[in-house]
């Protein structure tokens, strides 16, 4: 229980990463929440995390980009990602899996459950 | 997973939190969405993309913060403007943009999904209105019974959850502790696990929680099981859903009342905020007027039960202040209580003879304006709902509804702002009396205000209109979110279920709605309401229709 899978956790509203983060804690997650693309970018250099978050529209750089350059750092190449967005459309969906995302998490989600979301989009994946 | 239970409520409490903020910045979300929405329509300019990422970020929010139905339609809306990509050309595009920007607006202002999950866990806010149990747990191994019974409480804006055994129950209880309880008497366990299942909660839990039992066997023993578990009510099966709520009401009734809502005229800011504060710390609601000018502004919003006036204000005295507040027809019965230095009789006769109640002499002591202040606003109170409510349903009375009328559409004219107005009408209704009897009929009618009561909002005025007919001021709403507000009662009051002897059946309603502007006077406007009222019944009954101003 004591490890914790650390999330970088990228979404611009700072609402929504609130809620996340207090959704997330003590289910075993450790969050660093970036609040852009760009953010993201500059803590990754220094972190290897578990498991990548990501909002798909953001300003300035979005989710996918944000993804393309995150996977140029070879720490990163080969962490999950799920996606989190408002439109999922199975294209949609397919496109992203085709970026190399674990899956997608549509928005609003459910605080309640947003830890087994994820736990289920991992499940195979971490054991 | 008993570890969980204090987190989850802890979660609870901060999501509620969080949904609060949320509400309170969603206006000018809003705004903002208007803002651009309206910076594209003028051509100003031809980019989108603002507009779609405001749309898009409520669209992705909205959900998470209980307001689902928000959500979608934010949704609807950001479709909308992708397809019509950058500036848009057609009419109808741009038609559809203003109605669904009208309609986050009508859903932004009616609140929170009540099916959210996201109820507070027992509230602690100062609600305006009667502490009504929330959270209700029903213990019932009859599968249908227990959900049409959920079913029922859900419509009347409870939060109501099912289970089907004892140790679901216990479970339900260990991770929060509901309100109150709907029990069966009989269950698989036994033929008296309903009373001792909760008698086993009242012993665990140390505030009482009520209890209502439902038994299919009315014999004395179950009913002697019943009291014996601290039952507040023995309701026996068929269920009639009516009753059911009137114990629940009955049980907030036995809660405290609404607070005493007092309006402090005092131009001394420091001493208003002294009376504001000593009130306030008796469970009173305040709110202050520093210029008397300002009066009438706040009257209509607030509803004092109670006016305390300064007499001596620069600009205008009390007394004449109070003259003002008589001319006007609705505030003829408002209770004001002069506050002053005046140690002069013939002052003290002189304010009283134009318009004033009583008399409290300055300075004086909390304790003392406390308890003058409570003992004249519980009997005006008292007073006032016998003038000017229906005995029935305790709705507003025919007249009362047009003074409340004429004052909030003055309210509308100053502030240059909407409002709408809704005639309801109980469908074949006296098919029901005829067919069931006029107690039965009582019932329906109760039903309906109760409805209209729990779910409308606090600004919303509900009057009985006469006989089965209501009627509804929605103050500052523009007639979509009337219409949209209206249409989502209408379809839960055809589910609510009327018990009779011989077995259950629903009832719909049909209302027409007028709005201002572009009516202004308040008899056009009750009777184009009620014209669109018989326009939407020869229609086929059970529709809201809005009155269409012709050009």
């Amino acid at each position: 229980m004591s490890n914790e899978l650390c999330v970088l956790y990228v979404e611009d509203e700072a609402d929504i990463r609130e809620v996340a983060e207090f959704a997330l804690e003590d289910e075993g997650f450790a969050l660093v929440p970036c609040s852009s693309g760009q953010e993201a970018l500059d803590k990754a250099s220094t972190l290897t995390p578990d498991l990548i978050l990501l909002d798909v529209m953001m300003p300035g750089i979005d989710g996918p980009s944000t993804l393309k350059k995150l996977r140029e750092l070879p720490h990163l190449a080969n962490t999950p990602v799920i996606f989190m967005t408002a439109k999922v459309q199975p294209s949609e969906v397919e496109q992203y899996t085709a970026l190399g995302a674990l899956g997608v998490i549509s928005k609003p989600f459910d605080p309640m459950t947003l830890a087994d979301e994820i736990r289920s989009l991992l499940g195979g994946h971490d054991g | 997973m008993a570890e969980q239970a204090p987190a989850k409520v802890d979660k609870l409490a901060k999501l509620r939190a969080l949904q609060e903020r949320f509400e309170n910045e969603l206006p000018a979300r809003l705004d903002a969405i208007e803002q651009a929405w309206l910076t594209l329509k003028a051509g100003i300019s031809d980019d989108s993309d603002e507009l779609h990422r405001v749309v898009h970020s409520l669209a992705g929010s909205a959900g998470t913060f209980g307001h689902a139905r928000l959500g979608v339609h934010a949704k609807k809306l950001e479709q909308l403007i992708q397809q019509s990509g950058g500036a848009p050309a057609e009419d109808s595009t741009i038609e559809a943009i203003t109605e669904a920007l009208l309609r986050l607006r009508a859903l932004a202002k009616e609140g929170p999904d009540k099916s959210q999950a996201i109820e507070a866990p027992p509230p602690d806010m100062t609600a305006v209105g009667l502490e009504r149990p929330e959270l209700i747990y029903v213990l019932e191994d009859d599968v249908n019974l227990a959900a049409d019974t959920a079913q029922q409480l859900q419509l009347f804006g409870y939060h109501a959850e099912v289970f089907h055994s004892v140790a679901d129950f216990e479970t339900g209880v260990a991770r929060q502790v509901p309100d109150a309880v709907v029990a069966d008497i009989h269950l698989p366990e036994g033929p008296d696990a309903g009373p001792r299942t909760v008698e086993e909660l009242r012993i665990n839990c140390q505030q009482p929680v009520p209890v209502i039992f439902v038994s299919g066997h009315n014999t004395w023993q179950d009913r002697l099981n019943a009291v014996r578990a601290g039952g507040q009510a023995y309701l026996s099966k068929p269920l009639n859903f009516t009753r059911l709520l009137d114990e629940l009401d009955a049980i907030s009734g036995t809660q405290q009342e609404a607070p005493f809502r007092i309006l402090i005229v005092e131009d001394t800011v420091l001493l208003a905020e002294h009376y504001a504060a000593v009130l306030q710390s008796t469970g009173m609601q305040t709110a202050i007027v520093n210029d008397p000018a300002q009066i009438l502004d706040v009257l209509p919003g607030f509803h004092p039960d109670l006016v305390l006036m300064d007499i001596y204000m620069p600009g205008c005295s009390g007394i004449e202040a109070a003259q003002v507040i008589r001319q006007h027809a609705a505030y003829s019965n408002l209770s004001i209580i002069y506050l002053s230095t005046e140690r002069g009789l013939d002052k003290q006769l002189e304010a009283l003879q134009v318009g004033g109640d009583g008399f409290l002499q300055k300075p004086i002591s909390d304790t003392h304006l406390v308890e003058a202040v409570s003992i004249r606003a519980k009997r005006f109170r008292s007073l006032k709902a016998l003038m000017t409510c229906d005995s029935l349903t305790r709705l507003l009375n025919h007249l009362n509804l047009k003074l409340a009328l004429e004052r909030e559409l003055s309210l509308a004219k100053r502030r240059h702002g909407p409002l709408s107005f809704a005639m309801i009408d109980i469908d074949h209704f006296k098919s029901v009396n005829d067919e069931y009897g006029h107690p039965v009929g009582d019932r329906v009618i109760k039903g309906l205000a109760r409805l209209l009561t729990q779910r409308l909002r606090k600004t919303d005025i509900i009057a009985r209109y006469g006989g089965e007919e209501f009627a509804v001021i929605f103050p500052d709403t523009e007639m979509d979110a009337a219409v949209t507000l209206l249409d989502a009662l209408r379809e839960d009051f055809g589910a609510i279920l009327y018990s009779y002897k011989k077995g259950s059946f629903t009832v719909s309603f049909t209302a027409g709605v007028a709005s201002c502007p572009p009516y202004q006077d308040m008899d056009r406007l009750i009777h184009l309401a009620d014209a669109t009222l018989y326009e939407a019944k020869q229609a086929g009954r059970n529709r809201i229709h809005q009155h269409k101003a012709m050009e």
